[in-house]
């Protein structure tokens, strides 16, 4: 597709925003509404981006097998969907973990950032500068996420919104100096079916596991809850 | 080249994913249901051997002719890792089998996941054996998805809520870490254009010198992650003691492990931009040493012992980057065949010893130490395996973890780096202590708890070949270290 800044741009900060909502909102199911227009947005930047055999694999494996399996999770979280009461550490567990988890994802980031200059800072601006860069904010969200967050389905939507922007900055990378796409391709494609079959694991998980301890409660049954 | 018969070598890791297939609809319940798909894998395997002993190794995909330029090299290492990954493995399905025949005996809800339990083992064994012959960042990264997926899957099914919890830590560490290689893997191939491992190597580091710093580094925390190596281990006690004891055996043995080999291949392709992390690597594998040990050596759960042992025999393996990087070529070349003893002799004796740990636990009902005491009067072919083990795990003479120690130690004096010898040899002492404690329980005299179930010795003994060949490794070193060769082959050593 022809580069058009205006419209790359709004997409990639749509991007990078929905990143956001879907790992920070409270209700776990309008995250879960969030992953799917998420997933949407992905395969509209592999569109934007020319490719097409990505976009295809992004809604099929991305927004429909994995976003079918966390909605089919969130009728099996009892007390769910609503507010979610347990998405933090156990406070007396981790001293400083919010702090540390901010750190941490801002350090991700920065570290992001070499590649990031080393590949888009002399190149004129094209479309995959633009969601390349988009990808940083996206994976610093997902991070943050994975590591701050106990409830698993959280930590789904995280691996899956890290997983995204890691893809977005090797695709645009690669294609950058014009490699063959082929083996990123493979790449990100077994990386979404990883994530399917992770999130198949724990659904499957959380459907047996019967539910006792309160919230945080680290004994029998709270395998999900933490 | 699809119709020459050297590719026979690549035989071993198809047979699994069929056997897979096979399993989802009939899950074994006798010996002679398993009989024939082992006894094809063993012949594979041998077949392999002999092709590779004879024709060398065989390179697929170095000319383009796979899918994204993936590259599989099957050569004398891959064999002896595909010979010990088919030995170990074999074993555990026989031990698999007794284990939920004795839990159909006591009616144990343990039975609802038997049937998920057998086609995940046979996909965890492809993707090991596929892990051993990969040569690209692309498919050694499905490999080990593979590989983590499935032992993943495996670690959820008891459904304890403490083995579930432990399952899915595990889980998201090794998510965590697959996807922090990805990256590095990306921005590799998109500043060099290759991801085969020869390729690159070749490629050399050019003007993306910076670049290629942040990629390795990214790279090799996330196959650090998924490797236990010791800051990142926080996943590894947990997710053994409380699996069952065939699946610890099985991960301690041989998945964790598949990560380290992957982060060896990746730091042999850029060997001398990798001299100056090198020492610091090493570091790393001697503090999991000294944490290992001394958490093995307080610890109270046996599981838990052996498992934190695991932390600490996983630490011998990262010393080859210090011992490579600082030595001559003959350091160099000892610690080759040293460190990679090491990781058989470990995996076959670390196998057996959670088998026989999951007997004493089996027969007892106990997991504790003091559970432990008067099981010489009742399980003395299971105590024997976890004494054969033993001798192997500290390094004491004639078994393999003595000659792999030996070569270690041989390898530091010649490079004159004096700082690994003090640390081959107190980890040694350590390693010693921790496993007398064990014995000091078991040998307990005079006590009799009286409680206790019967196991056949047939079942009780299939452990007993991973432990006499981990055993003998030591004596019949020279065969696989001739196949293992002396890691010249393609490999810039300094």
């Amino acid at each position: 597709m022809v580069f058009d800044l205006p419209a790359d741009a709004m997409v990639a900060v749509f991007v990078a925003v929905v990143s956001i909502l879907v790992v920070r909102i409270g209700d776990l199911k309008k995250a879960s509404v969030f992953f799917f227009l998420f997933c949407l947005l992905m395969a509209g930047a592999w569109v934007r981006l020319g490719l097409y055999r990505l976009g295809v694999v992004e809604i099929g494996i991305g927004a429909l097998m994995t976003g079918f399996v966390a909605w089919r999770a969130l009728g099996r979280l009892p007390g769910l969907p609503g507010p979610d009461t347990s998405p933090v550490h156990p406070v007396e567990t981790i001293p400083a973990a919010l702090p540390l988890s901010l750190a941490g994802s801002v350090g991700f980031m920065g570290f992001l950032c070499v590649p990031a200059v080393w590949f888009f800072l002399d190149a004129p601006l094209s479309a995959y500068t633009v969601y390349g860069l988009s990808g940083i904010p996206v994976a610093g969200a997902g991070f943050f996420s994975l590591v701050w967050h106990r409830n698993l389905l959280r930590r789904l939507f995280a691996f899956n919104v890290l997983g995204s922007g890691i893809f977005l900055l090797i695709v645009s990378f690669a294609a950058k100096l014009a490699r063959p796409i082929d083996a990123v391709f493979v790449m990100v494609a077994a990386g979404l079916f990883v994530a399917f079959v992770a999130s198949l694991i724990v659904v499957i998980v959380l459907g047996r596991q019967p539910v006792t301890g309160a919230p945080g409660d680290p004994k029998e049954g709270s395998a999900h809850v933490r | 080249m699809f119709g020459s018969p050297e590719l026979i070598v690549f035989l071993p890791p198809i047979l699994p994913y069929l056997w897979a297939l096979w399993l989802c609809f009939r899950p074994p319940a006798r010996l002679r249901a398993v009989l024939l798909p082992l006894a094809a894998q063993a012949v594979a395997a041998l077949v392999s051997v002999l092709q590779i002993r004879v024709g060398g190794a065989v390179v697929l995909g170095a000319k383009g002719e796979l899918p994204a330029g993936m590259v599989l090299r099957a050569d004398g290492l891959s064999a002896v890792l595909t010979i010990a990954g088919t030995l170990i493995l074999s074993v555990c399905v026989i031990y698999s089998l007794g284990y939920f025949q004795l839990h159909r005996q006591w009616k144990t809800k343990t039975l609802r996941r038997e049937r998920f339990y057998w086609p995940l083992l046979a996909v965890l064994w492809g993707g090991l054996l596929f892990l051993w012959i990969t040569a690209d960042l692309l498919s050694a990264y499905l490999a080990l998805e593979m590989l983590g997926l499935s032992a993943a899957a495996l670690m959820v099914l008891p459904e304890r809520g403490e083995a579930v919890n432990a399952g899915l830590r595990y889980l998201f560490f090794m998510l965590l870490g697959s996807l922090t290689y990805l990256m590095g893997a990306g921005i590799l191939y998109a500043a060099h254009g290759h991801i085969g491992f020869e390729a690159l190597a070749a490629a050399g580091a050019a003007d993306a010198e910076g670049v290629q710093t942040a990629a390795l580094a990214l790279a090799s925390a996330g196959l650090m992650i998924k490797a236990a190596v010791f800051p990142l281990h926080g996943w590894l006690a947990g997710a053994h003691s409380h699996a069952w004891a065939p699946v610890s055996a099985i991960h301690s043995a041989l998945v964790v492990k598949g990560s380290f080999v992957v982060l060896l291949r990746v730091w042999m392709a850029f060997w001398p931009e990798m001299h100056a992390a090198a020492q610091f690597v090493g570091w790393a594998g001697a503090a999991a040493i000294f944490y290992g040990g001394l958490m093995a050596l307080y610890k109270h759960q046996v599981k838990q012992i052996v498992a934190y042992s695991t932390l600490a025999q996983l630490g011998y393996l990262l010393l080859i980057f210090p011992l490579a990087a600082q030595g001559t070529q003959e350091a160099a070349q000892l610690a080759w065949q040293g460190t990679w003893l090491h990781f058989t002799s470990h995996a076959l004796a670390k196998a057996a010893m959670f088998l026989a740990v999951g007997n004493l636990m089996l027969a007892m009902g106990r997991a504790d130490l003091e559970g432990l005491a008067g099981v010489d009067n009742y399980l003395p072919v299971s105590l024997l395996i976890l004494g054969f083990a033993s001798l192997s795990i500290i390094g004491l003479p004639v078994s393999g973890g003595f000659t792999a120690k030996w070569l270690l130690l041989n390898s530091a004096i010649l490079s004159g780096q004096w700082q690994w010898v003090v640390v081959l040899s107190a980890g040694t002492l350590l390693g010693a202590a921790y496993i007398f404690r064990i014995f000091k329980y078991a040998l307990a005299a005079g006590v009799q708890t009286g409680e206790h179930v019967h196991l056949p010795v047939a079942k009780e003994a299939a452990a007993f070949v991973l432990a006499l060949a981990a055993l003998l490794l030591g004596l019949f070193a020279k065969w696989p270290l001739i196949l293992i060769g002396d890691g010249a082959g393609g490999v810039p050593w300094p």
